[in-house]
């Protein structure tokens, strides 16, 4: 049932996303444009300029969802979000480098993509380094290798020209105006969807625990493992289309599960509907709200999330009591 | 049929030996109570019967397999263990909670099996928890969720049964009613039971062998009747121990 209304939301959303923008369009133009086999402005419009943003968006809000619930439960930390462990902090040094150095979009693609992979890996290794693995051991490490990332962020921005500063501030803030999604991060959503589906049982189990999930037959270590490197690629990946979005993987997990999702079976795919919805309406009202001006979409999610969230958490709480 | 075998187990905590060179043999349908002093050794044996940490020396057999080779749903569905700490307070509910206990013999990625959802519904039943089954498990009083504890391992149905301290917040018609319906389900399931206590009463009361730590690395192990004896216990505890006979039970309490 919430799934199906999740779908529905969907649809929605990006039906909602193809209709706004300085241009205004009739639903007849925007299906016109997506089913029939006709040419024009308008549905050239729809087409070249709308639906690739629409679906960026779909796919960074998914990706950075699925991400959340990740590290959520592999960090057993509720404010856990998918910047934390510093996958974004090692792709925006590699996106300001690039910006910096003045390379094209490609190389920026490039760059901020190595910069998550050398976080990752960093990370990885310094957690998994000598003695036992633990998740203070690995939240430590991340927040630590998270810090030295901001401090090269500052010290790129502070030696940039002015002109230059302003496109790395909307690539750190989170902007979906450049985007365009590629088919390997399709691909890596489906296939991360995918493989939460068919681990979520054992995510369950996990919740209670390393050792009461060890002694229910769930090879702990080795799934551990799976979600840190699964959960950074997926950030990754959404980074690098959209710069680091904040306050969606934080706050649509909570959300799913707060509407009656904890079964991971059902939080996963809500969560990535859900996300990849929000994101598509911030998106909308990010480039429209102030027309011409285009906003940074990260700003939007936070002004927008912050006060849905609470009253989520309030009409939950007033439910349960 | 030998459930579990151990042959020369030693068992170290800090470089410390707590036992040392174990050789036990438990067959199904028997019940095991697990006794000794503080730091005797008793959880860390459970944990190592159950995987969780390396023995310091020698094998564990399962069914005639090495413990070591098992691994995974297939170790789940032969070993399980009733953690001395319970269950972690999650946001769950508790027909979900005991849900969980079937996660070794899942045969759907989605599905919940009706065999699965009959086994945890009886479970439930048997530990008086039915009438609580959507109930938030954060609102479980400390015995109630230790009967949930105590029904999510009977859903697992493991063949060897590890109980740490059972009887943790239980009321005295529970200890004995909620641990007797688990001792009913080994003759009919094959299967064993060892639990670590501090209450010889209810050991004796339960289980027909006995396993005493005696703290130095050494243990005693047979029949309930020959190590429930007053000089055994007294030598394993430090203090003199009594044993009173009413009826056709016997009792023991320290003595000052």
């Amino acid at each position: 049932m919430l799934l199906l209304l999740l779908t529905l939301l969907a649809f929605a959303s990006v039906l909602f996303s193809l209709l706004s923008g300085s241009l205004t369009l009739s639903l007849h133009d925007v299906l016109a444009a997506l089913f029939a086999d006709e040419e024009g402005l308008q549905l050239q419009i729809v087409r070249e300029i709308r639906l690739p943003r629409t679906v960026a968006a779909f796919l960074v809000g998914g990706l950075l969802s699925l991400s959340g619930v990740i590290m959520q439960i592999l960090l057993r930390n509720p404010l856990a979000d998918p910047f934390i462990l510093g996958v974004s902090g090692g792709a925006a040094v590699g996106a300001l480098t690039a910006i910096f150095l003045g390379g094209s979009v490609f190389w920026l693609y490039q760059s901020a993509f190595s910069g998550a992979l050398l976080s990752i890996l960093l990370v990885f290794t310094l957690a998994n380094a000598g003695k036992r693995w633990s998740v203070t051991r690995l939240l430590l490490t991340g927040v630590v290798v998270s810090a030295g990332w901001g401090a090269l962020i500052n010290l790129l921005l502070t030696t940039s020209s002015e002109n230059t500063v302003q496109s790395m501030l909307f690539w750190l803030m989170g902007d979906l105006s450049q985007s365009r999604a590629s088919w390997h991060s399709h691909a890596l959503l489906l296939a991360g969807m995918g493989g939460g589906l068919a681990l979520s049982r054992a995510l369950n189990v996990l919740t209670q625990g390393d050792q009461n999930a060890q002694t229910l037959g769930v090879r702990v270590e080795a799934l551990r493992t799976t979600l840190y490197l699964a959960a950074s690629v997926l950030t990754a990946s959404a980074v690098v289309i959209a710069g680091s979005v904040g306050f969606v993987g934080l706050i649509v997990p909570h959300a799913i599960r707060i509407l009656g999702g904890r079964d991971h079976r059902y939080l996963i795919p809500g969560a990535v509907l859900l996300g990849g919805s929000f994101l598509v309406f911030a998106d909308s009202l990010a480039r429209t709200i102030l027309a011409p001006q285009q906003l940074p979409v990260g700003v939007v999610t936070a002004l927008v999330g912050v006060p849905s969230f609470i009253l989520i958490l309030r009409n939950s709480a007033t439910q349960s009591s | 049929m030998t459930l579990l075998k151990t042959r020369n187990l030693d068992i170290s905590v800090a470089q410390r030996k707590l036992i040392y060179q174990l050789e036990l043999e438990i067959e199904s349908g028997t019940s095991w109570a697990l006794l000794g002093r503080n730091g005797a050794g008793k959880t860390s044996l459970l944990h190592t019967l159950a995987k969780l940490m390396p023995a310091a020396a020698g094998e564990i057999y399962i069914e005639g397999e090495s413990l070591a080779k098992l691994e995974g749903k297939p170790l789940a569905q032969r070993i399980g263990l009733l953690f001395q700490q319970g269950l972690p307070a999650m946001p769950k509910t508790v027909y979900e909670t005991a849900m969980l206990g079937r996660y070794p013999h899942h045969q759907s990625l989605w599905r919940d099996d009706p065999e699965d959802m009959a086994v945890v519904e009886n479970a439930l039943r048997d530990f008086d928890l039915a009438h609580l089954s959507s109930r938030s498990i954060q609102t479980l009083s400390g015995g109630e969720a230790q009967r949930l504890a105590l029904a999510q391992l009977v859903a697992q149905a493991p063949s060897l049964y590890l109980l740490d301290e059972p009887s943790n917040h239980l009321d005295l018609t529970h200890q004995l009613k909620g641990l007797q319906r688990l001792k009913s389900k080994l003759t009919s399931h094959r299967a064993a039971l060892v639990m670590a206590s501090h209450d010889i009463n209810l050991a004796s009361q339960i289980c027909d062998h006995v396993l005493l730590l005696m703290g130095d690395g050494n243990y005693l192990a047979g029949p309930a009747s020959e190590i429930l004896q007053e000089d055994h216990l007294s030598e394993a505890f430090g203090c003199i121990i009594r044993r009173v006979v009413s009826g056709k039970e016997a009792f023991f309490f320290p003595s000052a």
